[in-house]
């Protein structure tokens, strides 16, 4: 054996027995300040922490959720911390709260949308919360947060509300909703049904960072989407993507730097889409055009 | 077993009758029927020949490339699917708190008699009642009176699958024709968890969804080939390693031969791929029937070697090694957010500005000689160089 292979004969012991040492157990690796924001003895009155906190971070998260985590990512996930609280009263009975860290406000705001059960209501907690069974789900500022209670049939919406309220007082940010989403606060614009897409707005993917919502216009029901932040640049790009995939598309001007797109596309049928300067917006799922520039003019002014 | 349906037409004429005819007949505005018309006419889909195999003993006999519904957040993207032949999609009452399921209902409206729908209970589940009422808020979602494949969701070991009261549940359900057939989920552990499928005596889960990749051991493969010997349907997922997004690697495009790779197995009956908008559906799609090659296989080596240099496992071990306190792991996870997969250059600054100054690659601006050595053979010397570059 030559003196350079004993030598890895040899070291290979020390040399992983200081790797494993030196790992650091992934369940506490992206603690950070994600630490504090767990209550650390107790979320409800009668129920204390079950175990350890953990943490998981972009690395760690599918370990927890699995594939779900890549539902994640697009929302600028950054960390997550969960515990176990269990009822002292009810034997088995458990409240798993789970707080991630997202990108932005309005990412925080996207995953809770995603989650948001349109049977659920709100509860007064965070910027925006929504009850519905066993589950909680609320964002504050940077953070989407998730409460389940499981091991009991008997859910006490107050005990899940208290344990929210308890979470929250912990989290930094304050009860407003992302100003980007202000665009949206208009009588047309149907409450409840806002969604913010990081990316493959429509499923497309040449449409990215847009918001969505359902709206009304003259009594007919329609969809509409923003994109944010675009340039005049970027949402001419956008424009002429589009345009090249509709078929029957027609252009009209709309004065004052406004041009319309009407046209026929292949997953929505009828779509109408206004791009003025930087600001690109669309109304599709419409069975009548009736109103329907006025409103995206509306949105873009 | 592997057929190709609608043998004996082209390309042209299969999408005329197949696609826009479906699309016509059950999307009714008449302006888009029309639409789709003339899209057909002027301009030949990509969209290739569905394939099938029997999903094992179920005797379901689906397209290779079946759709994983989970990241898909239009039902326009499914329905497309459906329209152009693929009959298997797969979701979960976990996925978006039950969101996913109600968007694959919505993308199903009408269609139902042409596809296969398989769902999963809530991982937590294991009582009878759980796994009832978990179906039950299922069927009526998807808009369905049953589900083909109800699978228990994330197993981990052989444990849930020898639960009595879970298999009474679904013996239950099963009788009451809610649910065809069972099966499993599992992304780790999934050696235990095939074998414990095939050495059931009851032989009770016909189905097995299963990570299996490229870089899956020898062991899972050995898994796999006995579970599907044995007559469990096998359903390839994570096929593509995560789909990790190659933009900066140039030319190399693995996510269609990592597909490949997976179907290229005659024990797996299919793979569900995420699909979240056209252009990922086009690419997994254009996989059915393309067999495996050698410039596939090169392509996946290329990939691998691409990746290698970037690849930090963040163990820690050569920090040991820097005299000044260097946070290597941290440093390294911030470049590879900013140039690996995620290419997320506010996120990586945001995770490097959480360090001190000190522990930061601008220590090693003026040192020397870099003593730390990582165990993997990464070039800690020049990362730390390009972590102060992008980052500082």
């Amino acid at each position: 054996m030559s003196a350079k292979r004993f030598m890895m004969y040899s070291l290979k012991p020390v040399l992983l027995a200081l790797h494993l040492l030196l790992i650091v157990p992934s369940s506490s690796q992206a603690a950070g300040d994600m630490e504090k924001l767990l209550p650390p003895l107790s979320c409800s009155s009668g129920w204390k922490i079950e175990g350890k906190q953990l943490f998981y971070d972009r690395e760690t998260l599918s370990d927890r959720i699995n594939g779900e985590a890549e539902l994640y990512f697009p929302y600028g996930f950054d960390r997550m911390a969960a515990a176990r609280y269990a009822s002292e009263k009810i034997n088995g009975a458990g409240m798993d709260v789970e707080i991630y860290r997202m990108g932005s406000q309005l990412d925080a705001f996207g995953m809770y949308a995603n989650y948001r059960q349109k049977e659920g209501r709100p509860i007064g907690i965070g910027a925006e919360s929504n009850l519905s069974g066993s589950q909680l789900f609320i964002y504050q500022g940077h953070h989407f947060v998730h409460i389940q209670m499981t091991g009991t049939e008997a859910v006490v919406p107050e005990t899940l509300a208290e344990c929210a309220q308890t979470v929250v007082s912990r989290l930094p940010g304050n009860k407003s909703r992302p100003p980007e989403l202000s665009i949206l606060d208009r009588s047309e614009m149907v409450k409840g049904t806002e969604r913010y897409l990081p990316q493959s707005l429509l499923g497309y993917d040449f449409l990215n960072r847009g918001i969505m919502t359902d709206a009304v216009v003259e009594g007919a029901n329609l969809q509409i989407f923003l994109l944010l932040a675009s340039t005049a640049e970027s949402a001419s790009t956008v424009f002429e993507r589009f345009r090249s995939q509709l078929t029957q598309g027609k252009i009209e001007s709309g004065g004052k730097s406004a041009t319309f797109l009407e046209g026929i596309d292949s997953l929505y049928g009828p779509v109408i889409i206004l791009k003025q300067g930087g600001c690109l917006a669309g109304a599709l799922k419409f069975s009548g055009n009736k109103g329907v520039r006025a409103l995206l003019e509306s949105v873009c002014r | 077993m592997e057929s190709s349906d609608k043998k004996g037409m082209n390309r042209r004429t299969f999408i005329k009758t197949g696609v826009v005819g479906t699309a016509a007949a059950l999307i009714a505005p008449p302006v888009l029927a029309e639409s789709l018309q003339k899209m057909a006419a002027s301009d030949p889909s990509p969209f290739p020949k569905p394939v099938y195999r029997i999903l094992g003993r179920t005797g379901l006999k689906i397209t290779v490339v079946s759709f994983g519904a989970m990241l898909t957040p239009e039902p326009e993207v499914i329905r497309v699917a459906i329209e152009q032949g693929v009959n298997y999609i797969d979701t979960a009452r976990k996925y978006m708190n039950g969101k996913n399921e109600e968007i694959v209902g919505k993308a199903i409206k009408g269609m139902r008699d042409k596809i296969f729908i398989a769902s999963k209970t809530l991982p937590e589940s294991k009582t009878k009642a759980e796994i009832i009422r978990d179906v039950e808020t299922s069927l009526k979602t998807l808009g369905t009176d049953h589900i083909d494949v109800i699978q228990l969701h994330s197993l981990t070991d052989k444990e849930r699958i020898f639960i009595p009261e879970t298999r009474e549940a679904l013996t239950l359900l099963k009788k009451q024709g809610k649910v065809r057939f069972c099966g499993v989920t599992t992304h780790k552990n999934e050696v235990e968890v095939l074998n414990a499928l095939v050495d059931d005596p009851d032989r009770f889960f016909d189905t097995c969804l299963v990570k299996f990749n490229f870089k899956s051991d020898k062991g899972v493969a050995a898994a796999v080939k006995r579970a599907a010997s044995s007559g469990i349907g096998i359903i390839a997922m994570k096929t593509q390693v995560g789909g990790y997004d190659t933009t900066g690697l140039g030319t190399i495009t693995p996510h269609q031969a990592a597909l490949k790779w997976a179907l290229q197995n005659p024990d797996v009956t299919a793979a569900i791929p995420g699909m979240r908008n056209m252009t990922e559906y086009k690419e997994d799609i254009a996989v059915m029937g393309i067999p495996f090659a050698y410039a596939d296989l090169r392509r996946l080596d290329r990939y691998a070697e691409a990746i290698a240099p970037y690849y930090c496992s963040f163990c820690g071990s050569c920090e040991a090694g820097c005299p000044r306190g260097v946070d290597i792991s941290t440093v390294n996870r911030a470049l590879m957010y900013a140039e690996g997969g995620y290419r997320d250059l506010s996120l990586a600054r945001a995770t490097y500005a959480e360090l001190p100054h000190r522990a930061t690659a601008a220590s090693c601006i003026d040192c020397e000689g870099c003593t730390a050595r990582c165990v993997n053979g990464l070039n800690i010397s020049a990362k730390m160089d390009r972590a102060h570059a992008v980052l500082a």
